[in-house]
């Protein structure tokens, strides 16, 4: 019974081993290989749920609609990554394996220690996808993605080990729970955590990427909600409730607000994903199950925009050969099916009505309200704000990258026409609208057996409000196909200034250059000056304190090696020197030396 | 039986004069081997004891453990040796000091009496002071006067400790003196003994000077003998034999003081060997704290952390052997590349490292797993605290090598090409172990950890 949870998990092993074993094939082989393991594997998650389904309790659900959740992402990135990169070689696709695999055994452990193990495997098999390309960008992201997850490691072993045991005294379990926190928080990107994340999602591989964004922080989160709900119990400390919150609150808005700036497309989508995991994070931070149910809902949502976010960006990048959005532009007449995909996913990481993130950023901003605190409202109310600027950073990239004049240049010819890219993004499209459209189907079915019923939650208010998304979307439409009718050409004309004929490059004016004004406004420069000086990297703060710690230690060190036992030397020689005057080479000293020798010795037998 | 097993070696170091010097590194290999094979292979009921003027030598599981590492590690070294040693003079000194060395240690294992273990415990350091100067240079030879009067300075001061359990129980043998209590002060000068063997804060000094020791040297001293006798005295007389009167949380502090500060100067040390050697020290401290923790999981963790490490860190060890040979230079600034110019012996150094580390499935995991474990169960949490920042500590620094020997690409270094097969599979065979270890263990124990 037990052994047969892990079924996935040793049928994605099984998979990475004969990848292994079968180096020798042809890609076109190793193509449906993979496909056909990847797929097998989301077949056996769906599974474990119908076989286990009486038995489980609510914990044990999460972790099934995880488990599914890690597989149909990664088997549609799998097929997804046949198309992008069909060089890969049989490296990658077993260590793909291994890291989905360990995954799914993450969320489906029940006991601690096998959690942790799965944990690490996942670890260090993303780390060598992260070097994968093995660039020199790519080097240095991935040391610094292993040793920030990895410390962090060490310290969830701390927790975990420590919450085992009952008889812990008061402040200990304060620790722990900071243990805990930044063992999950390195991983999913929290707030001071997250210096690894604007360079290791970037130079991934562009499916790893969607993967890393998508799945893998996901178990970080996972990995939170069952410590935070199921150990330590929601309002067992007020303080980091408020804690939780406020972090919260800052990892929403610096992500989006750094993400404003950021002129690498994959970069961008690294910093909105900071963003993102700090709405789920303030959904989790209430305590509530409709918090919670806001989270997991939330979480479902960003899986799917933001893996299909990345995956478009992919294809923008196969295209251009390079991640600029300055190098971008005009490309929706060359993809159509991808400008619709991206600009739904955009709409949803938005939260615009009626799409996904509509919905689940609403559950959330309720269980805020519903707490009623101080610092919740203002949470809220940042939430709002933090999904204006969202749309706000999306309108850029859609701008840059799809709309405009086309000044893109393009470096090599791709079809959008093959099976292999439109099942992944047409079906994560899909999720985005089918999640949005129908919630209350979805929070019936899928959330209330893992959070309970929950009665203030009005979907059918939240419909309503969709209702108008619907309308606007008609309105547009409508006014597409009249502006499209109506107005058949464009006029172009030069651009004279003062009798000069100006070149393409000056007059354009692009969106990233648009929003160099975000940059300069008053109270937000402030902020991004101080983010440049490193203040909120964690990374380079604690490697400049374990600098001067090893510099401490190493004083300590050459005072020890050089001082003690050099002195300790000395007074050796200073002692032995004594007795070198005793032997003089004189025989009658020495036998004088043996006489009174014996006769010590005698005395003390005698007394004995 | 066992007379055979601890006298084969000092037989075979003294026969190996007889045949010609360049054969003497095949009859070290094969001693060590038929040794090995004796050990593993010997049924119950020849595992007899056996009495050799008055002094008894004993055979029980710790002993066994300790016995089979070190023959195995030492196996492998020699093989290593074949291929790192180029002059013959070299390899027959080597061979005829090692044995001796092994020797001495399975000496020290085996014996169930003070004195006897006094005296292996001192031809080991002798034994130590030749190998670390084996070229004799005033350098190397100044190192190897540190260690030895160091070690014996230390061995010294134990014998104290070792007279006054003698006038406290009436008896030198190990199992007779079950049940008695010392007092704290008598830990302490045997406690002096250990350190200075298993180098730990602050008489740990000689362990990095002696890394100008040439490699196979210098594993033998980290992973298969001589630190690990220390180890293996404080489990002897202080674990379930005799009991301390008083407070020995000192000791267990020293120990965690001296794997922190190890730690830390291992971030910053350039030479590939020194790293190593103070992560050996680091590692010591953590198994000699988990020891004074005196609770059978935290034992049970540094038995498995002590297989982990002498597995390990010989890979690691003989990795920077091979690097040496590579480079021309030990500093690891001026490496780089290996990773797609050696991919074995990456994936060698590679598993070793997870395993010293303490990545789970890797055995290291599980020893360093338990360790922590027990301290919580002692009610020391801040002790369990510490151990988990000496094991960041050792994430830290391996990777920061790691990177900078394997991962980072650097245009000015020339590699030089040698015949270096051998070696290569030595560390990929350590590193293969450990994990090997580690995954039989997860099968065949992992349903102890499921709470």
């Amino acid at each position: 019974m037990y052994i047969k949870i892990f079924l996935p998990v040793f049928v994605c092993y099984g998979f990475s081993i004969l990848n292994i074993f079968s180096f020798k094939l042809k890609r076109d082989i190793r193509k449906h290989l993979s496909t056909i393991g990847s797929f097998s594997v989301l077949i056996l998650s769906i599974y474990i749920l119908r076989i286990h389904l009486p038995l489980f309790n609510q914990w044990e659900k999460i972790s099934t609609f995880f488990a599914i959740l890690i597989s149909g992402i990664s088997f549609l990135c799998i097929v997804y990554s046949q198309w992008y990169n069909p060089s890969v070689n049989f490296v990658y696709d077993s260590l793909f394996f291994i890291f989905v695999g360990s995954m799914i055994g993450v969320v489906l452990s029940s006991s601690l220690i096998i959690f942790y193990i799965f944990w690490e495997i996942m670890t260090i098999s993303s780390f060598f996808l992260i070097l994968y390309e093995n660039t020199d960008e790519a080097k240095s992201a991935s040391i610094k993605y292993i040793i920030m997850t990895g410390t962090g490691s060490i310290f969830l072993l701390f927790g975990i080990i420590g919450i085992s045991f009952a008889e812990i005294p008061n402040l200990w379990k304060h620790i722990l729970f900071l243990s805990i926190f930044i063992g999950a928080g390195v991983k999913s990107g929290i707030f001071p955590l997250n210096s690894w994340v604007p360079e290791a999602y970037p130079t991934a591989p562009t499916p790893i990427s969607a993967i890393f964004s998508g799945i893998m922080s996901k178990t970080g989160i996972y990995a939170f909600i069952k410590f935070y709900f199921a150990i330590f119990q929601p309002n067992w400390s007020v303080i980091w409730e408020n804690i939780m919150v406020i972090i919260g609150i800052i990892t929403l808005l610096s992500g989006v607000l750094l993400a404003l700036i950021q002129h690498d497309i994959k970069k961008l989508l690294a910093y909105h994903s900071i963003s993102q995991i700090g709405y789920i994070f303030l959904g989790i931070a209430t305590g509530t199950s409709i918090g919670l149910l806001g989270a997991l809902y939330h979480l479902l949502n960003h899986s799917i925009f933001k893996s299909l976010l990345f995956l478009g960006s992919g294809v923008l990048i196969k295209l251009t050969g390079s991640r600029e959005l300055e190098k971008y532009g005009g490309f929706s007449s060359i993809l159509p099916f991808t400008f619709l995909a991206f600009s739904i996913a955009s709409f949803s990481i938005s939260g615009l009505p009626p799409f996904n993130g509509f919905v689940s950023k609403w559950i959330i901003c309720q269980a805020l309200l519903e707490k009623k605190t101080g610092i919740s409202i203002l949470a809220m109310v940042i939430s709002l704000l933090g999904s204006a600027l969202t749309l706000a950073s999306f309108i850029k990239v859609l701008n840059d990258s799809f709309l405009g004049v086309g000044k893109g240049k393009i470096k090599e010819k791709i079809s959008e026409k093959t099976s292999f890219l439109i099942i992944p993004l047409g079906t994560l499209a899909f999720g985005c609208l089918f999640f949005g459209m129908f919630p209350g189907l979805v929070v019936n079915k899928i959330f209330a057996p893992m959070t309970g019923n929950i009665q203030t939650l009005n979907i059918k208010l939240i419909n309503a409000v969709s209702l108008w998304g619907y309308i606007s979307i008609l309105i547009f439409f409508f006014l597409y196909i009249y502006l499209s009718k109506s107005v058949k050409k464009f006029k172009e004309k030069n651009v004279f200034v003062g009798g000069e004929r100006l070149s393409y490059e000056i007059t354009d004016f692009d969106g990233s250059h648009f929003y160099k004004t975000v940059y300069e406004t008053n109270v937000i420069k402030e902020f991004y000056e101080i983010e440049k000086k490193g203040i909120f990297d964690s990374y380079s703060i604690s490697e400049k304190l374990l600098n001067f710690t090893s510099k401490l230690s190493n004083k300590i060190e050459v005072f020890v090696r050089d001082e003690i036992y050099r002195k300790g030397r000395d007074l050796i020689y200073f002692i032995t020197e004594r007795f070198k005057s005793f032997q003089n080479g004189l025989l009658p000293r020495y036998i004088l030396w043996v006489i009174a020798g014996l006769i010590f010795i005698m005395e003390v037998l005698k007394r004995w | 039986m066992l007379f055979l097993i601890i006298i084969l070696p000092f037989l075979g170091a003294f026969l190996m004069r007889i045949f010609k010097k360049r054969f003497s590194i095949y009859i070290a290999g094969l001693i060590t081997f038929l040794d090995f094979i004796l050990i593993i292979s010997l049924p119950d009921t020849l595992k007899s004891t056996f009495e050799f003027l008055e002094i008894l030598f004993l055979w029980d599981d710790i002993s066994f453990l300790f016995a089979t590492t070190s023959t195995f590690v030492a196996l492998l070294i020699f093989i290593y040796s074949f291929g790192y040693f180029k002059e013959e003079k070299e390899k027959s000194f080597f061979s005829f000091w090692a044995l001796i060395f092994l020797g001495s240690m399975l000496g020290v294992v085996f014996s169930d009496n003070l004195i006897s273990l006094y005296f292996f415990w001192e031809i080991a350091g002798i034994c130590s002071y030749r190998l670390i100067g084996t070229y004799r240079e005033k350098e190397h030879l100044l190192k190897a006067d540190k260690a030895f009067m160091m070690t014996t300075g230390g061995a010294g001061i134990m014998f104290l400790s070792f007279v006054y359990i003698y006038l406290l129980t009436g008896t030198f043998s190990i199992s007779k003196m079950t049940g008695f209590s010392v007092p704290w002060f008598v830990f302490l000068l045997f406690f002096i003994g250990v350190i200075t063997k298993s180098a730990t804060f602050p008489l740990h000094t000689w362990l990095p000077d002696a890394s100008v020791a040439p490699t196979p040297v210098t594993a033998f001293l980290h992973a298969a003998v001589l630190v690990k006798i220390g180890i293996y005295g404080l489990l002897r007389l202080f674990w379930k034999t005799l009991f301390i009167e008083g407070n020995i949380i000192w000791a267990i502090y020293l120990a965690l003081f001296s794997s922190l500060i190890a730690g830390f100067v291992a971030l910053m040390e350039k030479d590939f060997k020194k790293i190593l050697a103070y992560s050996t020290v680091s590692q010591l401290g953590f198994l000699i704290s988990g020891i004074l923790l005196l609770n059978e999981r935290a034992i049970r963790g540094v038995l498995v952390f002590y297989l982990a490490h002498a597995l390990g860190k010989g890979g690691l060890f003989l990795t920077s052997g091979i690097m040496e040979r590579v480079f021309g230079t030990k500093d690891i600034t001026r490496m780089g590349s290996i990773m797609k110019k050696m991919p074995q012996i990456t994936l060698g150094y590679f598993l070793s490292m997870l395993s010293v580390i303490g990545v789970p499935p890797f055995l290291g995991f599980f020893g360093k797993l338990n360790v922590i474990m027990g301290s919580f169960e002692n009610k020391m949490v801040f002790v369990g605290f510490l151990l988990c920042i000496s094991s960041i500590l050792t994430l830290l620094y391996l990777w920061r090598t790691f990177k900078f020997v394997f991962i980072i690409e650097n245009d000015n270094i020339e590699i030089k090409s040698e015949k270096i097969e051998i070696m290569n599979l030595v560390v990929v065979l350590l590193g293969i172990f450990s994990f090997l270890a580690g995954i039989i263990f997860l099968f065949s124990e992992g349903g102890s950890f499921v709470y």
